[in-house]
């Protein structure tokens, strides 16, 4: 299984008022990510591009657990893989690393749905195409 | 004991789809629980004492969008309680529709050692909705 390795320095924005990374925090990083890894392996498939081939990513749940704290101007490595493709969904894993220490696992479903019906679809052929690509290669 | 704290959604916790976005829904989760506390106990908030809780896991469904200028209501509720964990949920509605809910695990620790603690009993009893 591949995996798409993203870097981020901790600012101020980022922590809280106990001097660590706000727990709501790591929901910006893992999406920053998944953007990043979209533009890095997917030949530049951006959002908008997605949704002119039929689809737009719509978060059906996301669940979070936290290993350690993270410190501002910290440098964490965020680990994104596809775990599972399915017809109408995906699932992403995603690490989020302070050298080498894991401070957090984030598991992320992601619905295809239509932009014009809001009602789900298969994800467009291209697409699917290019996420099987980064899962297996 | 059922805890319902309001919030309006502002341009700040929406995207470009027009809709809230995602992590707008933990932070009025933690904007509901952090009533509660100072509802009932102000001091469980602050920060600089030796023993704080931090979240160990949280997990959010989400149903239905919330839009610009929705009233929305966070409803929260201890879900279970033990010497060193304890889970609240939360449930999140427009209206009568349902948009989010979560659940949402946390400890304590000591914030020298960084170890374990007992969850100290008037933050319990903060939870439970009994004065302290």
């Amino acid at each position: 299984m591949s995996e798409h390795l993203w870097n981020k320095r901790i600012y101020y924005s980022d922590t809280d008022a106990e001097g660590i990374i706000y727990h709501a925090a790591y929901v910006d990083i893992a999406e920053h990510a998944r953007t990043e890894m979209l533009r890095d392996r997917m030949n530049g498939l951006s959002y908008d591009k997605i949704a002119e081939e039929g689809a737009i990513f719509v978060l059906k749940s996301i669940s979070l657990d936290y290993k350690r704290p993270g410190h501002l101007s910290d440098i964490i490595t965020v680990r994104t893989r596809l775990r599972e493709l399915k017809t109408v969904y995906c699932i992403f894993e995603q690490l989020v690393e302070k050298d080498g220490v894991v401070l957090a696992e984030i598991v992320t479903k992601i619905a295809f749905v239509s932009p014009k019906t809001m009602r789900p679809v298969p994800c467009p052929e291209k697409v699917a195409e290019a996420l099987r690509r980064f899962k297996e290669e | 004991m059922v805890f319902e704290h309001r919030e309006r959604v502002y341009y700040s916790d929406t995207d470009a789809e027009g809709i809230a976005y995602h992590k707008a829904y933990f932070d009025w989760a933690e904007h509901a629980r952090s009533e509660i506390l100072l509802r009932y106990n102000p001091e469980t908030v602050k920060t600089g004492g030796a023993v704080v809780p931090v979240i160990t896991h949280i997990e959010i469904s989400y149903y239905n969008p919330a839009h610009l200028d929705d009233e929305i209501v966070v409803r929260s509720e201890a879900a279970e309680t033990k010497r060193f964990s304890a889970c609240v949920k939360q449930e999140i509605f427009s209206g009568d529709s349902l948009l989010a809910s979560l659940d949402v695990k946390f400890a304590f620790i000591n914030s020298q050692t960084m170890r374990p603690e007992l969850i100290p009993d008037r933050f319990l009893a903060a939870l439970k909705g009994e004065s302290v």
